[in-house]
């Protein structure tokens, strides 16, 4: 699986022109982008980088090719989910740090500690895209996690506003707004809960997301 | 060594029905017109594709079962498979060297030395013949025992093709039970350097021989439309219609030698056997 690593680096560091306006971005990232802003795209840029190898691996045919090395397919699969996530995760660490200097010793605003729990939600793309990919290859895969992305937007949009609605017109006691307040100042003021609970989630998708990859891959001829 | 076993893998319109044999110490040729099986065949072999049926064994084991460790002794050239091309020849070297325990890293640089293949040039921007001999390269650079080639020698000149024949020639002579499985659209490469050839037709092995064999005794046998009712068809493999009667290929050249001595019998190479049974109608 090593060779598997190595050859996927070596891809990533081929987009030196991605990886210099990620530098650019972080001097901005210093002096005054919102944190939430930063979190999420720096994320989101890494793990694009990193689900960008597969394209190149569908370009050539190189599965077929590495699937004949000591690599099995349950390997390929595992170096994939782990690259991505860890790459990913350097774009998110470095973001968080990048902002946090920014935040306190540039522009000297406090930190919104929120951002830390909405950057996490990007690592649910790899979680779709990478079992969509090995099923359709990267192009139809693109379009289909759009397709996909789009029908999770239209359901929440269009569930949400009748939920506010009804939330409006329900009357509370005095006594279960309370306690509703009390919860919400709770949680507030415990983010770290609320980052638990978005990691716990994205964990759960990885673990059906990668078996299901895994399935996929058993039974595709290259 | 290699074992094809009964495979049969089914597509909408084709469906491939083969078996073979790999045994030590031969290189054995897989030859057939294009769609007719060979990458499927090799694919199946290296498990890249699930047959629906039948079972391929790389030294008694299944190819299914087969482990990491195991893969170290195949070494492999697909048609339409390799590194990403935008990978440096010294970035590939470093992946094969990750990739496999026995990469031999000083045969690598000195082929790539010995023919002219810039370590710092990306796969995309060498030439056809380069590509194809870094291919063969990174195939014969770690401790393999079975060479499975798919079209090696495609589109290369005849010096270049002659220089990667050269090369599975050393890599034969260096261990007696190594052994090669090696398809070619050209049959002169085929003819030179195979022990034994199957001849794969719409799926299904037609032709199975020794080299020699099928070199020296089948032959063509042109006869008129009269004289082609009162043959004796019982070595007679394949038939095609000329404009001059019939062309029936035998493997008993030398029976109709000895019993027709008017007949016109002529000798054919691997081109123009494949010929007879693409065209015409197999008995």
């Amino acid at each position: 699986m090593k060779g598997l690593f190595i050859k996927d680096l070596k891809l990533v560091f081929k987009n030196k022109f991605l990886l210099v306006l990620m530098v650019l971005f972080s001097l901005v990232g210093f002096v005054g982008m919102d944190e939430n802003f930063m979190i999420g795209y720096f994320t989101l840029f890494f793990t694009g980088l990193a689900i960008s190898t597969s394209g190149y691996d569908e370009r050539n045919n190189t599965i077929a090719y590495l699937l004949t090395t000591p690599v099995s397919r349950r390997d390929y699969v595992i170096e994939k989910y782990i690259f991505t996530t860890c790459f990913g995760f350097i774009g998110y660490a470095l973001s968080v740090a990048i902002s946090f200097i920014g935040c306190h010793f540039i522009q000297g605003k406090p930190y919104d500690v929120t951002a830390l729990s909405l950057g996490l939600f990007i690592f649910l793309i790899p979680a779709l895209m990478i079992p969509i990919n090995i099923k359709f290859g990267t192009t139809k895969g693109r379009l289909i996690t759009l397709a996909i992305s789009g029908i999770i937007a239209f359901i929440i949009g269009a569930l949400v506003p009748p939920l506010l609605m009804i939330s409006s017109v329900t009357e509370f006691t005095f006594d279960e707004e309370m306690a509703i307040t009390e919860y919400v100042v709770e949680v507030g003021l415990k983010t770290y809960l609320i980052a638990g609970g978005v990691l716990l989630a994205i964990l759960g998708a990885y673990f059906i997301s990668f078996f299901i990859s895994l399935n996929i891959i058993k039974k595709k001829n290259y | 060594m290699l074992e094809v076993k009964n495979v049969v893998k089914k597509y909408k319109n084709f469906t491939l029905n083969v078996s073979m044999e790999l045994k030590p110490g031969m290189i054995t040729g897989l030859v057939g017109a294009n769609g007719a099986g060979k990458s499927t065949t090799f694919k199946i072999m290296l498990g890249l594709v699930n047959p629906d049926g039948g079972e391929v064994l790389i030294n008694g084991m299944s190819v299914k079962a087969y482990k990491n460790s195991g893969k170290e002794d195949i070494g492999c050239v697909l048609a339409d498979s390799f590194f990403p091309d935008i990978l440096k020849i010294k970035e590939l070297k470093s992946i094969l060297k990750a990739s496999y325990k026995s990469f031999d890293e000083e045969y690598f640089v000195k082929k790539c030395e010995e023919y002219e293949i810039p370590m710092d040039k990306k796969i995309s921007e060498l030439s056809g013949g380069m590509k194809a001999k870094i291919r063969v390269i990174t195939a014969l650079s770690h401790d393999s025992k079975i060479l499975i080639l798919d079209e090696p020698t495609s589109g290369l000149d005849v010096v270049s093709r002659e220089e990667i024949l050269a090369e599975l020639r050393d890599y034969m002579e260096k261990d007696e039970e190594r052994s090669i499985v090696i398809s070619s659209h050209i049959s002169s490469d085929i003819e030179k350097i195979c022990d034994d050839i199957y001849v794969i037709n719409n799926g299904e092995i037609v032709i199975h021989d020794d080299t020699d064999t099928l070199l020296f005794e089948y032959a063509a046998l042109k006869i008129s439309d009269e004289n082609y009712e009162s043959l004796d068809k019982q070595y007679v493999i394949a038939v095609r219609k000329e404009s001059y009667g019939y062309e029936c290929l035998t493997d008993k050249k030398d029976y109709y030698l000895e019993n027709f001595p008017d007949m016109v019998i002529e000798k054919m190479n691997l081109d123009e056997l494949m010929l007879i049974l693409y065209k015409g109608e197999k008995l």
